[in-house]
């Protein structure tokens, strides 16, 4: 197993995990951007966490911020900050339907838009997600350190006599 | 100019316009409004907004939307013209004493007295879970000869409740000669097209879209929603 296996390795699970991602986000964007917004303010709201003038902001917003996320998933570019912020966003939605499971409310998750109960299964699919996203948000760093480890401790061109 | 652009991200938007045009519309067909008992049902039937709820009385969440959502709207869109709000019940079998209250609720309808059993139900709900004993809150909230009609509207209604161990279970419902079971049955078949996954469960009609949603809701969304989506 040589460093060039290896490397091919991360380099095509960073790619699969970033459109996976990608591909998450866009189709949680399409799912909700497709109902009235205040739609899925019903939803936010059935968690107990926001005030009114906050559920209706996430409301119209969060829909939005995912599609502009899964657009920059999808070009790969700046991998870093965006993986990190894919994987804030994803740890914000796993609390979130951790304390509402927790608490017993029997909610919508609301997560690709109406009609899908919160509850284990759709915690585990969340997890998962998170667990993805932080691979790719630590393999994107990884990626970067160990170039320029590889960059620093080349061997210097000979001169020419 | 495409040649530039990365093969996986021409797949990627592929698969995602595909799945854009491919997946079914969220919406509901407007249901639920049809053969609901009079006195379960507030409002105009040709108001611009129809909302159906699914609840269970014993529930938790059901009680939070009816204090927080559905007294204020019985006090102010309802009575404007501006929304149709219609009860279902959707007792759970979880909840001991969930089904008797539905009957009684429904005895009230009979005699026009829904919207306060309801609320006195909702109200006492912590109080009355305990021991199944919600008839003192009912008697308290009407006069001494409207109790006893809804008591001999529920003659044959008290079988199978607290503490007796169901003998037989039809559809998630007990099965005996209770006269309102049949209309509880019914609204449970209704809710179950929804589909009616957690209670409270309403659904919101109006611009010729229904749409669903599960839990509780304060007003001042919910007015929110009416203003923008129902306009």
């Amino acid at each position: 197993m040589n460093e060039s296996f290896w490397s091919s390795r991360s380099r095509t699970f960073l790619l699969l995990g970033r459109l996976a991602l990608a591909a998450v986000f866009l189709y949680a964007a399409y799912a909700k951007l497709r109902q009235p917004a205040m739609l899925f303010a019903l939803t936010i709201d059935s968690y107990q966490l926001l005030p009114v003038w906050a559920v209706s902001l996430v409301a119209h917003t969060l829909p939005w911020s995912e599609l502009g996320l899964g657009l920059l998933l999808l070009l790969g570019w700046p991998l870093r900050p965006v993986a990190t912020l894919a994987s804030l966003i994803l740890l914000v939605f796993f609390g979130v339907m951790v304390r509402a499971y927790a608490k017993g409310l029997e909610i919508d998750c609301g997560c690709f838009g109406p009609g899908e109960q919160l509850g284990v299964k759709t915690l585990l699919r969340d997890g998962s997600l998170l667990a993805l996203s932080l691979a790719v948000t630590i393999g994107a760093f990884l990626r970067r350190r160990s170039r320029g480890i590889l960059v620093s401790s080349a061997p210097e061109p000979q001169r020419a006599e | 100019m495409i040649r530039h652009v990365p093969k996986h991200v021409l797949v990627l938007t592929s698969l995602c316009a595909l799945l854009a045009f491919a997946t079914p519309s969220l919406t509901w067909t407007q249901s639920g409004t049809a053969d609901v008992p009079e006195g379960k049902t507030f409002g105009s039937k040709s108001a611009p907004i129809t909302m159906v709820v699914y609840s269970d009385f014993q529930c938790p969440s059901c009680r939070d939307l009816y204090e927080n959502a559905l007294r204020q709207l019985m006090n102010d869109y309802v009575p404007a013209g501006k929304v149709y709000l219609v009860h279902r019940d959707f007792p759970l079998p979880m909840h001991r004493y969930s089904k008797i209250a539905a009957r009684y609720a429904d005895a009230a309808a009979r005699i026009g007295k829904y919207a306060e059993v309801e609320a006195a139900l909702y109200d006492n709900q912590a109080a009355w879970e305990v021991d199944g004993n919600m008839q003192k809150f009912i008697a308290a909230a009407l006069t001494p000869a409207e109790m006893k009609k809804i008591e001999h509207l529920m003659e044959g209604c008290h079988e199978g409740d607290a503490g007796v161990a169901p003998t037989k279970m039809v559809g998630g419902t007990q099965a005996h000669g209770c006269a309102f079971d049949a209309a509880i049955d019914k609204d449970i078949a209704l809710g179950n097209q929804v589909p009616v996954r957690a209670t409270p469960t309403y659904v919101i009609s109006c611009k010729n879209q229904s749409y669903p949603a599960t839990g509780r809701v304060s007003y001042a969304i919910l007015k929110q929603y009416f203003d923008e989506v129902c306009k």
